[in-house]
């Protein structure tokens, strides 16, 4: 089990984000992805703050409420849409995160792509913070689902590793544009990194 | 303010903006807010050109062609220094890029605009913003708009919503996360 609970534990610790500069790095692959026609340049003024004392609600919006995103020309979709929401404290502790991708395939099938980061606050309808379902494996706190939908049976929780909100959405881009500029982290540079790393 | 803006990040796109070597003022409400709007304004800048941070007017003169953000120590004496140097930010070389004076709602600074800067208050109509403003949640409106939209409370639906009784798409976690933000929280 123990490496269940080292998972869980460093989930919890991704959520302490190192600076502010979050947000703004999300915005940054949303404008590289309208800078390369996947969808409109108005998501670098969409993708806001609300904020309710400390607690500050980052989204996609569109006339006052969260809106998802018009994606197009990707290869194999021939519909996608892409919602983007986040809330975090002012001292950038990360409480909940969501991506989700829901299109159509070429052949009219449904397809998503979902990355689920539990909020982990607790009140009195969320007693069990980001502890959902019967366990840290089965529903850990961060996981993905890909798939027809997320309704779609049987429904599967893959556990994700301790990245962060910026590495989340990085990994769904990479998926829906699988090309070099929108891979975070190419073979070569890894490889670079490594040798550094042991020199 | 002077454009109509629908959001907090719109609002600082549309400030900073408007004119190339012009003068915006970001609107605070306390220091602590201060610090993290001039991250995000940071953010905002391409990573080509980054923003510097300056105290006072003579080191934002000093760089006419960074994006500077003007942090003051002290607000009325910054907005009184800028309001007597129009003629020299608009002097050759010309600035290519905007003063961003950081001060705070109802400050000194503020004050000092409305009542002894009439020079720097005309220039800057329309290049001012306060985003934490658009981005403080109006409760009251945004459930009655949420009432209105799903015929529900917000912990209603959320209830329903909780209980699995709702499908899990994209249009409901959205709805989700706009009505976490509006539902009244109870400590457990």
């Amino acid at each position: 089990m123990k490496p269940w609970v080292d998972l869980y534990r460093a989930q919890q610790d991704a959520r302490n984000l190192a600076s502010s500069t979050w947000s703004a790095e999300l915005r940054k692959r949303l404008v590289a992805l309208s800078k390369e026609g996947y969808c409109d340049p108005s998501v670098e003024g969409r993708f806001t703050w609300k904020r309710d004392g400390n607690l500050v609600k980052w989204s996609i919006r569109d006339r006052g409420a969260t809106a998802p995103l018009c994606l197009r020309q990707l290869s194999n979709l021939d519909s996608a849409e892409l919602s983007l929401m986040a809330s975090a404290d002012r001292n950038n502790h990360l409480h909940q995160f969501t991506v989700m991708v829901e299109g159509k395939r070429t052949d009219g099938s449904a397809w998503s792509l979902a990355v689920h980061f539990e909020d982990d606050q607790i009140t009195a309808e969320n007693k069990d913070a980001d502890r959902k379902g019967l366990g840290a494996g089965g529903h850990a706190a961060y996981h993905c689902h890909v798939g027809p939908g997320l309704d779609a049976t049987p429904k599967v929780r893959v556990p994700l590793p301790a990245l962060g909100p910026v590495e989340a959405l990085e990994w769904v881009l990479s998926q829906l544009v699988p090309t070099s500029k929108f891979e975070p982290a190419p073979w070569a540079e890894v490889q670079a990194a490594l040798k550094k790393a042991s020199l | 303010m002077g454009e109509h803006v629908r959001n907090a990040i719109e609002s600082l796109l549309n400030a900073i903006g408007r004119e190339a070597g012009g003068v915006a003022i970001i609107l605070c409400p306390d220091y602590g807010l201060r610090d993290w709007l001039v991250e995000q304004v940071e953010s905002l800048v391409a990573i080509e050109t980054p923003a510097l941070r300056v105290y006072d007017v003579e080191a934002a003169l000093a760089e006419p062609s960074r994006l500077v953000l003007l942090i003051p120590n002290n607000e009325r004496e910054v907005v009184l220094d800028l309001d007597a140097s129009r003629d020299r930010i608009l002097q050759d070389p010309a600035r290519s890029q905007p003063i961003v004076l950081f001060l705070l709602r109802d400050g000194d600074g503020e004050r000092a605009l409305a009542n002894e800067a009439p020079s720097l208050r005309s220039w800057i109509s329309g290049s001012d913003a306060d985003p934490e403003k658009l981005a403080e949640v109006d409760v009251p409106g945004e459930r009655a708009a949420f009432v209105a939209k799903y015929g529900v409370t917000p912990e209603a639906w959320l209830a329903q919503w909780r209980s699995g009784a709702l499908p899990e798409s994209g249009e409901n976690y959205r709805t989700a996360y706009d009505a976490l933000f509006i539902e009244p929280r109870e400590a457990p």
